[in-house]
């Protein structure tokens, strides 16, 4: 009962927060969408300009497909860029402000003081969080099925379900980390600077590995690495490795952030 | 055989209360709440030095000391916010780290800040309490009255009195029986406080029981029986109100007809020369009254020191 209450509590809070994502992401999408045709005129230009790339640039930036179709174009520029830019940003603001900013406005006192224990509190706003990347990816990806049949153009489900799913494990990974990182600061601008940190080190440590191949081994310590929707657009599946690399930082990650948090001092 | 009771072992935390109260060695007429040599550290820092003292059922009791000695961590420590580095804290017979949840069924916390969500009204905020307590409307709407709260304000736009008024029904709609206040009248203005405290005295007389931090010491007076007293973080007195303000302190007042002569070697506290009268407290008085001998008296008054003059002279 309390755990339900605090989620839809959670969930009431955000929810103007996750109306402006998605009203975000379908604009890029719509962007994009426009952009397309323009692109597929100009294959051929497309075609040399992707050639001369190095390939591990082309590798980095996902652009894998000489003969762009509509997923692989929006895999290359949509979901291989600004959609998972988005969930980092997305997931990093939801974990701030469940706790460690809830901390800083000495809010969380107020939950405390009810008959609400810590695990509960924890619990219930990253279901809050998890509903809210869900229905991102949700909204986004079945707008690009719909968009695609809209604009006639050939799209896979699969594709698009792929493409969704690896968003969402990509997110949750995510999550967990910032959730972590939230249970154990007492400031909201301190979860995004070190998560954001973060990632643009895993961002960069990516690109390096992607880019020489002495530092190739490097890659694994990122993230970004089992990021790679343009794999998914060819191959039509999702890769095993990146479901359980995701499943396992997102699990692991959690959980220590459970742990500091029923553990630590509130400063309220 | 004593079984240790766990809060998952029980369908509701009613049962889990429940289950505790009757362990061997708990009786209702035991003290509500149980400090026992309780330290909190911060690093290297000792903000809560082996603090121990209890507090009665159905007393007010006070809990003094400058800013700094430790009052706030020790009621963050009450409230289950942090965590002892060692010693226990206990209410009712459960523990204020390890039982926190159960124990917030009959605790209620007002704290020196409010600690409100600035977008929910006041009455946002009672009807998230009521969603996890049984809250009487009746009670609300007249402690809604008493207070002059409206409700229907944003937290964000309320005057830090306003905001003080409602973290004070917030704690008192819930009937707790242990009261917790971190100078809850901070902000309050001299009418409302008198309102509060008649409040707390309804609420005294209905079975309740208060710990009270406070600076203002004319409040403390006026509600507290009991007080403990706290300077860097230790225990310095633990005492009956009346016992303190009667524990051989005297208030001298002398005005003498020329300039008057020096008592500083007498350590007084509260000294204050205006003019040709002097007014301080001492405990004994015969060295003051040797000094007073040698010279013209226009007038003299002795009586006994008040809670303020008897605080000063604990924290010279």
């Amino acid at each position: 009962m309390n755990f339900i209450t605090l989620t839809r509590h959670a969930i009431k809070r955000s929810r103007r927060l996750w109306l402006s994502y998605d009203v975000i992401g379908l604009a890029f999408l719509w962007l994009y969408m426009q952009t397309f045709p323009i692109v597929q005129s100009q294959s051929t230009n497309y075609a040399q300009i992707i050639k001369a790339l190095p390939k591990g640039l082309a590798s980095a930036f996902n652009i894998t497909d000489v003969a762009p179709t509509l997923m692989s174009f929006l895999s290359s520029k949509h979901f291989g860029l600004i959609w998972p830019l988005m969930i980092i940003i997305f997931v990093m603001s939801q974990a701030a402000s469940a706790i460690a900013r809830e901390i800083e406005q000495r809010t969380i006192g107020f939950l405390l003081s009810q008959a609400i224990s810590r695990s509960t509190i924890y619990w219930s706003r990253w279901t809050a969080a998890v509903i809210g990347l869900l229905q991102f990816v949700l909204v986004t990806e079945l707008t690009t099925w719909l968009f695609a049949r809209a604009y006639n153009y050939a799209v896979s489900f699969g594709d698009v379900w792929h493409l969704g799913l690896l968003g969402f494990l990509f997110g949750l990974a995510i999550l967990g980390l910032s959730f972590m990182v939230s249970a154990v600061v007492s400031s909201g601008s301190k979860v995004n600077a070190i998560v954001g940190g973060g990632m643009l080190v895993m961002y960069v440590l990516f690109i390096a590995a992607s880019l020489e191949n002495n530092l190739s081994k490097l890659g694994y310590l990122s993230l970004f690495k089992y990021y790679s929707p343009g794999d998914v657009v060819t191959s039509g599946a999702i890769s095993l490795q990146s479901v359980w690399v995701y499943t396992l930082v997102a699990t692991i990650t959690t959980y220590l952030g459970y742990g500091w948090f029923s553990r630590r001092d509130i400063d309220v | 055989m004593r079984v240790t009771l766990s809060p998952g072992l029980y369908r509701d935390q009613a049962s889990f209360i429940a289950a505790k109260i009757i362990e061997p060695g708990y009786t209702s007429t035991m003290n509500t709440l149980v400090i026992n040599e309780l330290s909190k550290k911060y690093g290297k820092t000792t903000a809560v030095d082996e603090l121990s003292f209890t507090v009665a059922k159905g007393d007010i009791f006070g809990f003094l000391g400058p800013n700094g000695a430790g009052k706030s961590t020790t009621m963050r420590a009450i409230m289950g916010f942090d965590k002892p580095t060692s010693g226990t804290v206990s209410i009712k017979g459960l523990d204020a780290w390890t039982d926190a949840t159960a124990v917030k069924e009959f605790t209620s916390y007002v704290p020196s800040e409010p600690n409100l969500y600035p977008d929910w009204t006041g009455d946002d905020h009672i009807k998230f309490v009521g969603r996890f307590k049984p809250l009487d409307q009746a009670k609300i709407n007249s402690l809604k009255q008493t207070l002059e709260l409206d409700g229907s304000k944003r937290v964000g736009q309320l005057s830090t009195g306003n905001r003080q008024k409602l973290s004070i029904i917030l704690a008192l709609v819930q009937e707790p029986e242990l009261l917790l206040l971190d100078e809850p009248t901070r902000g309050l203005d001299p009418l409302l406080r008198a309102t509060f405290h008649k409040l707390l005295k309804t609420y005294q007389s209905g079975g309740g029981t208060v710990l009270i931090s406070s600076h203002d010491l004319a409040e403390v007076e006026a509600l507290c029986t009991d007080v403990a007293i706290i300077r860097a973080g230790k225990l310095i007195k633990d005492t009956t109100v009346a016992s303190l303000r009667s524990a051989g302190l005297h208030q001298v007042k002398v005005t003498f007809t020329g300039r008057p002569p020096s008592f500083a070697h007498l350590k007084p506290s509260n000294l204050v020369t205006s003019g040709s009268t002097v007014t301080y407290a001492v405990r004994d008085i015969n060295p003051v009254l040797a000094v007073i001998a040698g010279h013209d008296v226009a007038q003299i008054e002795i009586t006994n020191a008040s809670l303020e003059d008897a605080f000063a002279e604990l924290y010279a």
